[in-house]
């Protein structure tokens, strides 16, 4: 150290010790982390309304009160949705009740899937429980067609089927099968982009629905519920 | 706290108790006020502490603790611009200062310097870094920070004969 070196370090020890201590150091490390908690808590909460509103405006684009024609008997639910890409060979999700046996007939413009997943006990129960929510199944149902098929006012028919683990048909609550909104859990890799409605009818064991993307018009409504009859009978005939 | 973060914890109060005062030394003859020169060497103390498990593993520790805390100065000294600016005080006066100044030529002679002249002194004479280095530190050219060092010594020098 040359002699400028020994003057300041003599200089700054006049200055008196620090008073902070390794305590306050470690507080102020806690106070800093509850801090950076509040504002993720605070981010997270902002955009999460701001999500919920942006799908609100979508959803109320979507849903516009439109309603399947056809007799009473056929009791129809909308369960509006969210949104995923159908792909040749896309997953079907995880369902909160478990998973089900579910036969999945997408069609948009272009493609027609079939997808099947294993049942188990517990999604029978819950229908044989009559639980009010039994489509609560529906949650895992996330489904997108392309922008154009939206863009269009494409839709995409969803046969829903459900069978206990021997294969028999499940028995289902009433006919009722409530109108119902869903939030969109975003999945992360994908963009958000079109709300869904499904409509679904119940023919004896077999559940039926209509995914609509985007808003259908209330022609195009009558046209697929009448598809979907004649498919029903068709079916019913069959068995 | 598992075993690993005890250890982490014991050496970085080692090191915290080894460095602590001789950076709130430096960073006293550069900010010539206690509370600021406590807020900085906590505010570094802090960002090492939350990094130690890495900052640890370098060869100098106390290296990049300097350069934390020469970063701490750099933006408070912008943020107190600004707040002069806007006719705002973003730090409490030291009062002590003036009694130092008093006792003391050293402290005396540093005042009329500005920051970064005392702060390119105190790292290169006090703190032993060369001028590349505490041109680095401060986000000066090597060049400019000799002549902020030669204009301290300059000052140091013309007080020194005073003295005497």
């Amino acid at each position: 150290m040359n002699v400028y070196g020994d003057l300041l370090e003599r200089a700054g020890r006049r200055f008196p010790g620090p008073s902070d201590q390794l305590d306050d150091l470690y507080e102020r490390w806690r106070r800093r982390q509850r801090n950076r908690r509040v504002v993720a808590g605070v981010t997270g909460l902002v955009i999460f309304a701001v999500t919920a509103v942006t799908l609100g405006s979508r959803l109320r684009i979507g849903d516009d009160g439109t309603r399947p024609g056809g007799s009473s008997d056929r009791a129809v639910s909308a369960i509006v949705l969210g949104a995923r890409d159908v792909q040749r060979g896309w997953e079907l999700g995880e369902t909160r009740l478990g998973r089900a046996s579910v036969t999945l007939i997408a069609r948009g413009d272009t493609q027609v899937l079939l997808q099947r997943l294993p049942l188990i006990d517990g999604v029978s129960r819950r229908f044989r429980s009559e639980d009010p929510r039994p489509f609560a199944v529906l949650n895992a149902f996330v489904l997108r067609f392309g922008d154009e098929a939206a863009a269009q006012g494409g839709y995409a028919l969803l046969e829903l089927e459900f069978r206990r683990g021997d294969g028999s048909a499940t028995e289902l609550p009433g006919p009722l099968l409530g109108v119902e909104s869903i939030a969109l859990e975003q999945p992360q890799d994908r963009a958000y982009r079109a709300p869904a409605t499904i409509y679904l009818w119940r023919r004896g064991d077999l559940v039926m629905g209509l995914m609509a993307i985007g808003s259908l018009q209330e022609r195009q409504l009558e046209e697929l519920a009448r598809t979907m009859d004649a498919r029903a009978e068709r079916e019913d005939g069959d068995g | 706290m598992d075993e690993a973060g005890v250890a982490a914890r014991v050496s970085f109060e080692a090191f915290y108790r080894e460095q602590h005062a001789r950076l709130y030394r430096a960073l006293c003859l550069v900010t010539r006020n206690r509370h600021e020169a406590e807020d900085i060497a906590q505010d570094a103390f802090l960002k090492l502490y939350e990094r130690w498990e890495r900052v640890a593993t370098l060869e100098d520790p106390g290296g990049y603790l300097y350069r934390t805390a020469m970063n701490g100065f750099r933006s408070r000294y912008r943020r107190a611009a600004l707040a002069l600016k806007r006719g705002l005080g973003v730090v409490a006066a030291d009062d002590g200062i003036d009694a130092l100044e008093a006792d003391d030529w050293v402290i005396r002679a540093l005042a009329p310097l500005s920051r970064r002249q005392r702060a390119a002194v105190v790292l290169t004479d006090l703190l032993g870094y060369s001028s590349v280095e505490a041109g680095r530190l401060l986000a000066l050219s090597p060049s400019t920070v000799r002549m902020h060092v030669s204009r301290a010594h300059a000052a140091l020098r013309d007080r020194m004969g005073d003295e005497r």
